[in-house]
């Protein structure tokens, strides 16, 4: 690491340990797969930066083409809510109270809920 | 663990992460379906040589679809399938047998070549007994009586020994044209 | 019993990939056209589907992910992303044919025009996804399925001169065909081995019965036993075609004509057992497919997915699969050739084989994910070959396409 002083909290390669990997809710839900990181204290050459937010949504888009998503549209997981990190990132919070998961719940309310069937299990 | 720090330069240890040359293979694959809809259309006018060649695989189609009438018709003759069955089989084969015929009226060979204009007028002939007997064997599956399966099988054999006759005779035509 | 339903999830995934409608045709042109010179490529394809099925399935068991989330995580949003375009491509291009297949093998049994049976035979696949348990699922369509065995009873029944067959299997261009168009066809059935959406589901099916390490030596089993009887079927299907089609000149180009060779050797009974064998080979291989187009997208996307889930649960997800059947129906609509199709699934083949395999790969030999169950030397070094054999078949597969004109 590069500063003299170590940064509180763990230490994680950005792309090895977190980006596109998936996010679990604490029922193991899968909630989003993390898109990109908001992050903190970011400086070229600076100490680590600290991660503030896992991002999903239209900013898979921005990593395919290029460009940058307007932050306004940005889907924001505050890492507050981050339990563990391993081969997938769990959450202790349920995917239903979640902003970020508006159009599951959308999709699930206007259409599949209203096929006969839709609420039963299999 | 409340806030994680990441490093700011990216580790060289993900290295099983595979960059992308995306745009080149998109860019590739679009061509080759630009290609692919090209070859699609069939050319109607063909040179001589080709316009022979042609009319010979159109025969085989035809004389394919005109055996696979008559071994319908021969297994349900010997009880050994369903005429439902059989019917659905022979109702493909008039689909190939007529798209043989179709291909065949639409290709036109140059008027120079005359083995490849009068090697298309014989096959005609053949392929159109070919549709024929074929249409007239889903009828014979139909009337459902020994009489009428044994005549539609004749006519099939006729006519699929009319389109064998017509390819070796057209077989014969392009090899004198090649020892000329 | 429990031993067979066990393996009813390798059955059904091979089922869709040796077996499904555009296969069952490809098998008898292939032996129609080449005879069985063409079988040494269905065994080259059988070993490498076992290896990479049996790492996706030792992948899932252990660390209880599915393949697609897998190579979103190692190939990063872009290549991922191109591997998603092509699969969601080939998977749909063949649910479209499965679509079809069903329709063709029920007017096989009933002579009512198979346009009228697409509708009810994309229903009764969107019932079975929306309602089924998926371990119902599998195990019927996987034993229905496999009354196809009937095209093996039907070889022995033919009684062929077992020399001359036996004499036939070395590879070798028939002196009618052209050296490109028998290199198409091996190219075609080895990508038909290996299709992608294989793994898509077979991993992805590993997760919905909830496989665990104690699971490992199941899905060895299911890899053992599907992926070589799909195989071998595939080869008594092309041996019917090269037995009685081949010497009548009958050049295979639909369904029906499959049922020829078993009426010749087994008469009403066996073509009633075919007849029931397609319909469920192409009912599970629709099954397949769709859940394969919801897994992929909601993997690669992070959504919930999964049978075991209600649907409302998982809404995005069957609301992807019942897009996918709309779109098949709606393509079948236009009267296109269900099964001509398939052919042009083998260009996106071409992309996704290498990207599907490689990540399957690197995984399956990370000890983060693996523990002590990454790969050992000998199935690293037959991985290796295979992924170079894929990449060659993937760069040779579209030039051989276009100079083909698909093997026509």
């Amino acid at each position: 690491m590069t500063g003299d002083t170590q940064p509180s909290g763990r230490i994680l390669d950005a792309r090895l340990h977190l980006l596109d990997h998936q996010v679990l809710d604490r029922d193991d839900v899968p909630v989003m797969v993390v898109g990109d990181l908001e992050l903190e204290d970011a400086e070229p050459g600076g100490p680590a930066p600290y991660v503030t937010s896992l991002v999903t949504g239209p900013v898979l888009g921005a990593r395919i083409f290029g460009g940058r998503a307007p932050a306004s549209r940005w889907q924001r997981l505050p890492w507050r809510l981050v339990a563990d990190v391993g081969v997938v990132i769990k959450i202790a919070a349920d995917a239903e109270s979640l902003d970020l998961a508006w159009v599951e719940r959308w999709v699930r309310d206007q259409v599949i809920a209203r096929i006969p069937g839709g609420r039963h299990g299999p | 663990m409340n806030r994680a720090a990441a490093p700011p330069t990216v580790s060289r240890r993900n290295a099983s992460r595979v960059a992308a040359p995306t745009c080149a293979v998109l860019a590739g694959m679009i061509c080759a379906c630009a290609v692919l809809g090209g070859c699609g259309a069939q050319a109607g006018r063909a040179d001589g040589e080709r316009a022979v060649i042609a009319v010979g695989d159109h025969l085989d189609e035809a004389s394919s679809a005109v055996a696979t009438a008559q071994l319908a018709l021969e297994s349900v003759r010997d009880g050994l399938l369903p005429a439902v069955t059989a019917d659905a089989t022979v109702g493909r084969a008039v689909e190939s047998v007529t798209a043989a015929a179709h291909d065949l009226a639409a290709l036109v060979p140059p008027a120079a070549a005359r083995d490849a204009v009068q090697g298309r007028l014989t096959a005609w002939d053949a392929v159109a007994d070919g549709v024929a007997a074929v249409a007239q064997a889903r009828v014979a599956l139909g009337a459902d009586d020994d009489a009428s399966l044994s005549d539609a099988i004749a006519e099939l054999d006729d006519a699929g020994a009319a389109l064998d006759d017509a390819a070796s005779r057209l077989d014969a035509a392009s090899r004198l044209r090649e020892t000329r | 019993m429990n031993r067979l339903l066990g393996v009813a999830l390798g059955i059904l995934t091979a089922i869709g990939g040796f077996l499904d409608a555009g296969d069952l045709v490809t098998n008898a042109v292939v032996g129609s056209r080449f005879g069985l010179s063409l079988a040494w490529v269905v065994g080259l394809g059988i070993v490498g589907i076992c290896v990479f099925a049996h790492m996706s399935g030792k992948v899932a068991a252990v660390s209880g992910r599915a393949t697609f989330e897998v190579i979103r995580e190692r190939l990063g949003p872009r290549a991922a992303g191109l591997n998603l375009v092509a699969s969601l491509a080939v998977t749909v291009l063949t649910l479209i044919a499965e679509v079809g297949g069903i329709a063709l093998a029920l007017q096989l049994a009933s002579s009512v025009d198979h346009r009228l049976w697409v509708p009810v035979a994309a229903l009764a696949v969107w019932l079975v996804l929306w309602r089924v348990k998926f371990k119902v699922m599998e195990n019927v369509t996987g034993l229905l399925g496999l009354t196809l065995i009937g095209f093996a009873v039907a070889v022995f029944l033919l009684g062929p001169d077992w020399g001359e067959l036996a004499a036939g299997l070395a590879p070798s261009v028939p002196a009618n065909e052209s050296t490109t168009t028998y290199w198409y066809y091996a190219v075609a059935l080895f990508g038909a081995a290996m299709t992608p959406y294989e793994v898509f589901f077979f991993s992805s099916g590993g997760v919905e019965e909830k496989w665990t390490v104690r699971d490992l030596a199941t899905s060895r089993l299911n890899v053992l036993i599907g992926f070589p009887l799909g195989g071998f079927l595939s080869v008594a299907i092309a041996a019917c075609a090269a037995i009685v089609l081949l010497p009548r000149g009958i050049a295979v180009d639909s369904m029906a004509q499959l049922v020829l060779p078993v009426a010749q050797a087994g008469g009403m009974l066996l073509v009633a057992v075919v007849i029931v064998g397609i319909a469920a080979a192409t009912f599970g291989a629709a099954l397949e497919t769709a859940l394969s187009t919801g897994y992929t997208l909601a993997q690669y996307l992070g959504w919930s997915w999964g049978k075991f889930r209600r649907p409302a649960h998982a809404a995005r997800f069957h609301l992807s699969m019942i897009v996918a059947l709309v779109v098949a129906v709606a393509v079948l609509a236009t009267n296109v050739d269900p099964v001509a199709v398939t052919e042009y699934s083998v260009v996106f083949s071409a992309v996704a084989l290498p990207l599907t395999y490689l990540p399957i790969l690197v995984v399956a030999n990370d000890p983060e994910y693996m523990g002590e169950h990454t790969n050992g030397r000998a199935l690293n070094a037959v991985g290796s070959v295979y992924l170079v054999v894929l990449t060659v078949v993937a760069l040779a597969a579209v030039p051989l396409m276009i100079v083909t004109r698909a093997g026509s």
